[in-house]
């Protein structure tokens, strides 16, 4: 069984057991099932045209193949050129060659500019006799198929090579392979026609040219980010970490100016340069006016009250306002009822006698003293006042029990 | 599709030998077609890519053209298979610091490994054979039954033991490692284990 088959999906029956016994001893072959096994596709299209094209490359004898591309490539602009002419009134549609029509003698200003440039690396053909090429005998739909692709490939060529005046053409051989599969040159050859293919140099689009260059600072540093533009175009970029800028240039931006900027620095206009720019820029001597920074203090506010203490001696009854501090006094019985007796008392009173009291009462339910009782006294000034201080004494803490209080005045 | 029936018709070695005589691609090219789709596999293994490993197979034949006149080939398969695996592994350290290798390839078996049925045996060997077969674990022994005797694939062992595919690939790797290790054992051991299988 054959591998492709395997990875088809046939993976029944002997002949796949058979294989996939190979692959035990064939590493190469496990590797491989493997490799299809891990990409799932359908793989034999690839493994088909991979086949195709290495038979393709292994039957065609190079140095031959080469040729004919470069045989072909001249039959065809010799045949582009001669039919564009002939053509050119009789068929006005054609729109490719209307497009892109312009004077001969510019065409091939072009044509040999770029030829120049490029012509170091190319591979010379002269080969006048592979090069000849009757155009009776081409096939006439060939003709026209393989015209167009050369229009396409070759944009300059407008008017017919003189065939009798060698002329560079740039002819780009990889857009050509197509054409050379169809043609078969050796059998058209008859009469040898004067031209010489230099080269193979790429397609001269004028549209995709591009300019280049560097932006460093005044001390020959590389500038970072500064900004480069086409002064009436819209293109701009910015300079790389190297400092370096590559911009796509079209055809009317040869002509502009190339204007550079960057923060801090002048800006700078030139002229497009051909290829490649080295700008340098200078710093800018507008310099900012001096910035003075001034601190500002910052007032907290606090409160600016005292403490308001309510002391005893606000106590007292006014019409409407009753302030004491019979309330803070929590609890109150005989031990404090003398304290409160000794501060508030008249002085100089029996002190001759040295006055003595004994009194007993009870304390009511709004802890007011009640049926008070002078058990024993010696002076009468003392009773007095003590009558009045027991009246006017704070709340009592309230008992039932006889209170009994006996006082010496000292 | 074949121009050239003549190069269609030889074999491996006899193209090798013609390009290497006279340099005309069209032998080597004939050549390295055959084998394709094993290169277009290994690079898919290795590249993980499509895209990637067609131009890998594509690389590695302009590459070759020259370097197989330079070398002494005895056995194109295997130089192929390190050429175009050393090929793909250059692409992938290019491509990437660290490259992971699959653990299977630890596996990947020599060809000098012990055959159970592609070589004729001695009777003793197949006496060997038998008594080895019967100290495998059950799963063991009915993938190597089935891939070995009769001559069954992965995915029809698959369909009759109801073993999941990577299943039945390790069963018979394992199996075959332990039926050879048994099978060495008891050829060099003086008694023949004869009674012991009856």
């Amino acid at each position: 069984m054959n591998i492709k088959d395997y990875i088809q999906g046939k993976r029944h029956g002997k002949e796949a057991n058979r294989l996939e016994r190979e692959a035990m001893n064939d590493p190469f072959l496990q590797d491989a099932i493997e490799g299809f096994d891990s990409v799932p596709d359908n793989h034999l299209p690839v493994i088909e045209e991979l086949e195709n094209r290495i038979q393709k490359k292994s039957t065609k004898k190079t140095t031959r193949y080469r040729i004919w591309i470069f045989s072909a490539a001249a039959s065809l602009v010799l045949l582009l050129g001669i039919t564009t002419l002939m053509r050119k009134d009789k068929l006005p549609e054609n729109d490719l060659v209307h497009q892109t029509t312009q004077p001969a003698s510019q065409a091939k200003q072009q044509l040999i500019e770029g030829g120049k440039s490029i012509l170091d690396t190319l591979e010379i053909v002269e080969n006048k006799k592979n090069m000849a090429q009757n155009i009776q005998k081409v096939k006439p739909e060939s003709t026209r198929y393989k015209k167009i692709e050369a229009i396409e490939a070759i944009e300059e060529i407008e008017e017919p090579v003189d065939n009798t005046e060698p002329v560079a053409l740039n002819v780009k051989a990889i857009e050509l392979k197509p054409i050379e599969m169809e043609m078969d040159t050796e059998k058209q050859i008859t009469e040898p026609v004067h031209v010489q293919i230099r080269g193979t140099a790429s397609v001269q689009k004028v549209l995709a040219e591009k300019v280049s260059g560097i932006v460093l600072d005044e001390t020959g540093q590389p500038v970072i980010g500064a900004n480069v533009k086409f002064k009436n175009n819209f293109n701009k970029t910015i300079t790389d970490m190297n400092g370096r800028f590559e911009l796509p240039m079209m055809h009317q931006d040869k002509t502009d100016q190339l204007v550079t900027s960057f923060i801090g620095y002048e800006s700078k206009e030139i002229s497009v340069p051909g290829d490649s720019a080295i700008i340098r820029l200078k710093p800018d001597n507008l310099a900012l006016n001096e910035v003075v920074v001034v601190g500002y203090g910052k007032r907290r506010k606090s409160p600016t009250f005292d403490k308001v203490k309510v002391k005893e001696t606000f106590s007292g009854q006014v019409a409407g306002l009753d302030v004491n501090n019979k309330s803070i006094i929590k609890n109150f019985s005989e031990k404090e009822f003398k304290k409160y007796f000794d501060q508030n008392r008249k002085q100089n009173i029996c002190d001759n006698e040295r006055g003595i009291l004994m009194a007993g009462f009870y304390i009511d339910d709004a802890g007011k003293p009640t049926k008070t009782e002078i058990i024993n006294c010696n002076c009468k000034e003392l009773e007095e006042e003590f009558l009045r201080l027991v009246n006017t004494s704070p709340v009592w803490t309230k008992t039932n029990r006889n209170v009994i209080i006996t006082i010496r005045l000292k | 599709m074949k121009n050239n029936t003549k190069i269609s018709n030889l074999a491996n070695e006899e193209l090798l030998q013609h390009y290497i005589e006279s340099g005309d691609i069209a032998f080597f090219g004939e050549l390295y077609r055959r084998y394709i789709p094993k290169v277009y596999g290994l690079c898919l293994k290795y590249l993980g890519e499509q895209e990637i490993a067609r131009d890998a197979v594509m690389d590695i034949f302009s590459n070759l053209t020259e370097k197989v006149k330079q070398y002494e080939i005895n056995n194109f398969n295997t130089w192929l298979y390190s050429v175009a695996k050393n090929h793909c592994l250059q692409l992938i350290r290019k491509d990437k610091q660290t490259i992971f290798i699959k653990i299977e390839d630890a596996f990947v078996e020599n060809e000098d490994i012990f055959t159970l049925t592609d070589k004729s045996q001695t009777p003793e060997e197949l006496d060997a054979l038998e008594y080895c077969l019967g100290t495998l674990p059950e799963e063991q022994r009915k993938s190597i039954k089935l891939f070995f005797i009769e001559e069954q694939s992965y995915a029809d062992i698959v369909d009759v033991t109801g073993y999941a595919l990577s299943k039945v690939k390790s069963y018979i790797q394992n199996g075959k490692r332990n039926l050879k290790s048994c099978i060495v054992k008891i050829l060099r051991t003086p008694q023949p284990p004869k009674g012991v299988v009856k």
